[in-house]
């Protein structure tokens, strides 16, 4: 067992006071922790389970993560295929992740330092398959970002892996990166109950992926 | 294949808290800063009303030591909390003037951490390079209104940083003008980065390799009548 330290970022700046309070609904709660599979065993020893609604704790601001996945389209409740990926991203999402733990990761996180991976997804046959978040998901990155990070995580968790290094070779490899890409596109163009902050840095992020994790630039920004 | 990282086997790991940093706390203008993020963060049309007149406070108020605030905060917040960092540099783009232009230029040119292949898809590099690339979004701010400053962001296209920071840089050049300017920075072979267009939505579409079934299980809770959550902010009501 692997021990490890945090020190509370800014709750504003990372959107933890927009969207901790929304989390902090029993049936939301009750949801998600089915449908992404979350166990206690991952969630306790200072990570929130016993603690749902303290948005300076993991598993709060995982929920975070995943409450601007679910709600964040205009046409929410509608999750067709048929529509855009910020209709339906959730449902893939958590019909690809098979369990969803929290993990340290890192030795310790800091203002001064988060260092190191923010999830990691392992999947195939003979193989547990999961999805592990690090201390950099909860504290180094916003709650639209680590809404970006889930789907990514999901399409791994679905079989999809990179063909190029830690890149997709093209946009038309149909990879994380684009589906990460399209996801923040999205949220920013349209999605709802969000701020300016959480819009900007999804704008930024997505055209940073498409500037730096395709091998083949595909010629476009957001 | 994957994202490489090794983890350690299957056992769960611990996590404790460590005091936390009160970065707006020292002075005034400091405080007005905390006020600025906290409305860039708030999900309202009220919202950024007050965040725009705290900005305009900032402009004529903060007697010169924006900068200077700004610059103490990310002394303390060094390489951790990178949302904080790309929303000082946010605001400092809206409320700075000339002199901010040097500090943006830094900032955007600051080394990233290295790259890890074995570290995983999302590093954080990748959130150093957002801090980066929201600097040269900054700068774009403050040149449009000190059109004397403009020039500043043909100092990080002649630094060739990382490509994202560069293709940014490029991007604002063109869009204040400087785009033969940039051109002429740049070697041939990067050329190409001046004719990155901007996309419509639609453009941004993921295959989602399936079509709808009986699959969806697990439907979401409905927000509305079960939202039972306490606000943010303080209720108006208050006893006399």
């Amino acid at each position: 067992m692997a021990s490890c330290t945090y020190s509370v970022p800014n709750l504003d700046s990372s959107g933890d006071n927009l969207y901790g309070p929304r989390i902090c609904w029993q049936a939301f709660v009750d949801w998600a922790w089915d449908a992404f599979d979350f166990d206690e065993d991952d969630w306790d020893e200072g990570f929130g389970y016993d603690d749902v609604c303290n948005n300076t704790k993991p598993l709060s601001r995982a929920l975070s993560g995943i409450f601007c996945l679910t709600y964040s389209s205009p046409r929410f409740p509608n999750e067709s295929y048929g529509g855009n990926i910020l209709e339906w991203g959730c449902r893939f999402a958590r019909n690809a992740i098979d369990e969803l733990d929290a993990r340290c990761g890192t030795s310790s996180c800091t203002p001064g330092s988060c260092p190191g991976s923010i999830a990691y997804t392992q999947w195939g046959p003979f193989t547990d398959d999961l999805t592990r978040l690090y201390l950099p998901f909860f504290y180094n990155q916003g709650v639209s970002l680590r809404a970006g990070t889930i789907l990514h995580e999901a399409r791994h968790a679905d079989g999809k892996g990179h063909d190029s290094g830690n890149n997709d070779s093209s946009w038309g490899y149909n990879g994380a990166w684009r589906w990460q890409v399209c996801w923040l596109a999205w949220f920013a163009f349209e999605g709802t109950s969000t701020s300016v902050a959480m819009r900007t840095q999804a704008t930024q992020r997505a055209n940073n992926i498409i500037n730096n994790n395709f091998t083949t630039h595909p010629g476009f920004n957001v | 294949m994957t994202c490489e990282k090794q983890t350690p086997g299957g056992e769960s790991d611990s996590l404790e808290v460590k005091a936390a940093v009160r970065p707006f706390d020292k002075s005034a203008t400091a405080w007005l800063l905390g006020q600025a993020v906290r409305y860039l963060n708030t999900a309202s049309k009220e919202a950024e009303f007050e965040y725009s007149r705290v900005v305009e406070v900032l402009r004529r108020c903060s007697g010169g030591d924006l900068l200077e605030t700004v610059n103490g905060i990310f002394h303390q917040v060094k390489g951790g909390d990178s949302s904080l960092r790309w929303n000082l540099l946010h605001i400092l783009g809206d409320a700075g003037d000339e002199n901010a232009a040097n500090y943006l230029v830094g900032a955007a040119l600051k080394p990233l951490p290295e790259k890890q292949d074995d570290e995983g898809c999302e590093t954080d590099r990748d959130m150093e390079m957002l801090v980066s690339t929201g600097a040269v979004h900054a700068l774009h701010r403050v040149a449009t209104r000190q059109p004397q400053a403009a020039e500043h962001v043909l100092k990080i296209v002649s630094e060739r940083p990382a490509r994202p920071i560069l293709i940014e840089a490029v991007k604002v050049a063109v869009e204040l003008g400087l785009g033969e300017k940039a051109q002429d920075l740049l070697p041939k072979e990067d050329h190409w980065i001046l004719g990155i267009r901007r996309a419509r939505p639609q453009e941004f579409f993921a295959e989602p390799e399936r079509e709808d079934g009986k699959e969806r299980g697990f439907t979401p809770p409905k927000s509305g009548p079960l939202y039972t959550a306490p606000g943010v902010l303080c209720c108006k009501a208050r006893e006399d």
